[in-house]
């Protein structure tokens, strides 16, 4: 057994970690490894009040990401070798005054680029600039009608309309110009948006973005968020129908494996942080969202607006925290939220740990989309 | 010998008390494992001769004993390395230190262990390879009432800062939940960056004074945003 998902030209289920198996290799021999990939934010702050946003759980010491701090923190990206950055993490990055220079910034420095976002500020002129710089731009859109949207994201009506128009214009540029840019929509579902399910999948048939994407809505270990995991097998037969609506060009996607999880993990030890770790729009470096609260002091590791990310990575105390959470002192059961966004990393290295699956054999196989960011 | 050869063996005393015992050898070495409804009674080895190999199979001896085989298998190793290592010391490697990358010795024994528990397996199949398996916090401290628990918290950062050469009350217990989080807050005198690796290090006293897998937590911190709704 390989651990590897399916092959497909776009995984959006799944993980890329048994492509960088130098990396890999690195890992065990107990080298200190750069992330592969980056996830962060420009900011905590948002224009949007998403009734699931687990950010509300996230609340740290605020600092603020100038343009000399990010500009620092791209080049030590490079310089240590990560492979991706993707804005996303706990604030809206595009409402940054940094926000187009650090995407242009970056992959000028050779760092693939990525974006999570609302879509409300990224009108054209900001669209025509940012576009060539990304590897993927990802719409966070939970409803596909207006009175909808305006409950779950939390703003008026017509901000859906402004929304759907950035949409239609990212996928014009695209095709204006020809751009590897990939677009996509992100539906983050709670069981209680049934009703939104179709709607925005037939939305994304007419907005054209490359794909629809729709993931499980993740909780912190008390269940804060209070989500249903077990409401969602009642959602199969809806979320197997809006994958139907996928055609040549637009691909929609349900992350099964996540969804069919119901919030558990299946292993104790955290492997995949030193692979890829998250910042907080405050600046703080620790090794998963999910413990960017005060709360979790005890795993936070510095601050890139105090610090330079390359002696925050070289230093004792980002090894400390890694190997906190790689050891038994640790137990991702019961200490940490549901499905994070290392998981299937997580998944992949520690049946590889266990001898459970082999690293594969890549020979002449086609690396698939978006490798960086794994 | 090389290779691993595996064996079942019910001795009339222990299929007396429910126990079997599963044998393992790699090149002369013998790991033996009791097990009584899919968890460790009793583990030993022999053939080992060389001084240095022989502490290593104690050690995996001494954590295996009371763990359920699945969790052998997958972090016997894990718990060997930790207890092994003094924190006061430097790992064996710079980054992430793995039972494999800490000590070659310990692949031998991790090795018959996966044996033991994959021969397990072949002959119960239905047999789970889920793992939850959590250390369990002891009685003497869940007997304890919350206050009781917060005034031992309270002696044992005492001393703490004693030690850091820290003012009392720069680090006080102000909370325990469900039993094993402690929270703890911090006078003013103590700086922004001090305590995170405090908090880790309190943690560190706090179970190897207490024996118990307590976990250390800050107070938390509301969300700031105005527009959000919490």
């Amino acid at each position: 057994m390989t651990g590897m998902t399916d092959h497909t030209e776009l995984i959006l289920d799944g993980t890329k970690i048994a492509w960088h198996q130098e990396r890999i290799r690195a890992w065990e021999r107990g080298e200190r490894i750069a992330p592969i990939t980056i996830d962060m934010a420009l900011t905590r702050a948002c224009n949007f009040a998403c009734h699931f946003c687990y950010a509300m759980l996230q609340e740290n010491d605020r600092k603020v990401i100038n343009k000399q701090v990010i500009f620092d923190f791209l080049e030590d990206c490079a310089d240590i070798g990560v492979k991706g950055v993707s804005f996303v993490s706990d604030g809206e990055s595009t409402i940054s005054p940094v926000f187009v220079d650090a995407c242009v910034r970056g992959h000028e420095l050779g760092l693939s680029m990525a974006v999570g976002t609302n879509g409300f500020v990224l009108n054209r002129r900001k669209l025509e600039e940012v576009l060539p710089a990304l590897t993927y731009i990802r719409i966070n859109i939970s409803a596909g009608e207006r009175d909808r949207y305006a409950e779950i994201m939390g703003v008026k009506e017509h901000w859906f309309d402004r929304v759907c128009q950035n949409i239609r214009d990212m996928a014009e540029i695209k095709k204006r110009d020809n751009l590897p840019v990939t677009i996509g929509l992100q539906m983050v579902l709670m069981p209680e948006y049934e009703d939104q399910i179709l709607p925005l999948a037939e939305l994304g048939k007419e907005l054209r973005p490359d794909y629809l994407v729709i993931k499980h809505c993740s909780d912190n270990e008390d269940g804060d968020l209070g989500v249903d995991y077990g409401a969602y097998k009642g959602l199969y037969d809806k979320l197997h129908q809006a994958e139907a609506l996928s055609d040549e060009g637009y691909q929609v996607t349900v992350k099964w494996s996540k969804i069919e999880a119901e919030g558990r993990r299946s292993y104790q030890r955290c492997y995949g942080a030193p692979f890829m770790i998250q910042l907080s729009g405050s600046g703080l470096v620790a090794p998963c969202g999910m413990l960017f609260n005060e709360r979790y002091k005890k795993f936070h590791i510095g601050n890139i607006c105090d610090q330079r990310f390359k002696d925050i990575w070289e230093s004792d105390r980002y090894w400390d925290v890694m190997n906190y959470i790689a050891s038994p002192d640790f137990n991702a059961q019961s200490m940490c939220g549901s499905l994070c966004l290392q998981h299937k990393v997580n998944e992949f290295l520690d049946g590889y740990q266990k001898g459970q699956l082999d690293l594969p054999k890549l020979n002449g196989q086609e690396p698939p989309q978006h490798i960086d960011f794994v | 010998m090389n290779g691993v050869v595996d064996s079942i063996d019910r001795s009339a005393d222990a299929a007396a008390a429910g126990e079997e015992r599963w044998e393992s050898e790699d090149n002369g070495r013998r790991l033996t494992l009791g097990l009584r409804k899919g968890k460790i009674v009793s583990a030993a080895h022999e053939g080992v001769e060389d001084p240095a190999e022989r502490e290593v199979f104690d050690a995996f001896c001494r954590v295996l004993e009371g763990l359920p085989i699945q969790e052998a298998a997958d972090h016997a190793g894990h718990h060997v390395a930790a207890g092994l290592r003094d924190p006061g010391q430097a790992r064996s490697v710079p980054g992430i230190m793995t039972p494999w990358n800490a000590d070659p010795l310990n692949h031998r024994p991790m090795r018959l262990i996966r044996r033991i528990r994959a021969d397990y397996a072949a002959r119960r199949p239905t047999a789970s390879v889920e793992n939850f398996w959590n250390p369990t916090i002891s009685k003497d401290w869940l007997r304890l009432a919350e206050a009781e628990q917060l005034a031992r918290v309270d002696r044992i950062l005492g001393d703490f800062q004693a030690e850091r050469g820290l003012a009392p009350g720069n680090l006080v217990a102000v909370g325990i939940e469900n039993n094993i989080r402690v929270l703890v807050a911090f006078s003013e005198d103590v700086g922004y960056e001090q305590k995170p690796a405090l908090l880790m290090d309190v943690e560190r006293k706090l179970r190897a004074t207490t024996g118990d897998r307590l976990e250390v937590f800050a107070e938390e911190m509301a969300d700031e945003n105005r527009l959000r709704r919490l």
